[in-house]
């Protein structure tokens, strides 16, 4: 997977933060304290709609608008930012993560545009994220990661509104 | 992707441009992250002072 992220980390420089695809939340606190909570526990989440302005050094060099919703009796956490560096192209990046209303990962859908398209869809279970990535022009990889808890935070390339999930896990 | 673990540390009352919000310091291996959220505990601000990135909603 460590291809899947480079190919989306054209602009280091924006996305220093996400040195991670996938984060597991082991020292979350309050994730921690819901490691037992059955998955019909309590919601966490609010709904929450925006538009985020990136910026670097001062400049801005992308927006994102994100919507976090009910949906299918959980909840899906959607955005698209597109980034343009002073250095270098233009990039459109999409993800869409379902969670459990206690705040577990269902399913997570990835897109990035820049030269080529290139994809990824997860899906999480018993703390075991199955990755699919297509990168454009190659076979598809599938790859599985073991976490060890279900409770896993995404935090994808230049996706900031995930970082608006976390405070509620 | 790459899996890793993180740390989320309350940092209690922060400030940005004139305005007072509830500070959570995440940590990375190699990264501090600062959000800043309203009362509803709405993501306002990111802030990654190192990289000098900042991530405000409009």
């Amino acid at each position: 997977m460590d291809t899947g992220v480079r190919s989306t980390v054209k602009f280091r420089t924006v996305s220093f933060a996400l040195t991670f695809g996938i984060v597991a939340c082991g020292g979350l606190s309050l994730a921690a304290q819901k490691k037992s909570t059955p998955t019909s526990g309590p919601v966490v989440f609010a709904q929450d709609k925006g538009k985020l302005t990136i910026k670097l050094g001062g400049q801005t060099v992308g927006h994102e608008e994100f919507e976090i919703a009910p949906s299918g009796g959980g909840w899906l956490a959607k955005g698209t930012a597109e980034i343009k560096p002073p250095e270098g192209s233009s990039s459109k990046v999409s993800g869409s993560l379902t969670l459990q209303g206690n705040g577990a990962p269902i399913s997570y859908d990835w897109s990035a545009q820049t030269e080529k398209t290139n994809g990824a869809h997860v899906l999480f279970a018993n703390g075991v994220a199955s990755i699919t990535l297509e990168m454009q022009g190659a076979r598809p990889f599938q790859q599985d990661l073991s976490f060890g808890s279900p409770m896993i935070a995404v935090l994808d390339n230049n996706l900031y509104h995930q970082y608006a999930v976390l405070p509620r896990n | 992707m790459t899996p890793g673990s993180i740390t989320v540390q309350s940092t209690g009352s922060a400030s940005a441009e004139g305005k007072t919000y509830e500070g959570l310091k995440v940590t990375s291996s190699d990264l501090q992250i600062l959000l800043l959220l309203d009362a509803n505990h709405r993501l306002m601000r990111l802030e990654v002072p190192e990289a000098k990135v900042s991530v405000i909603r409009d």
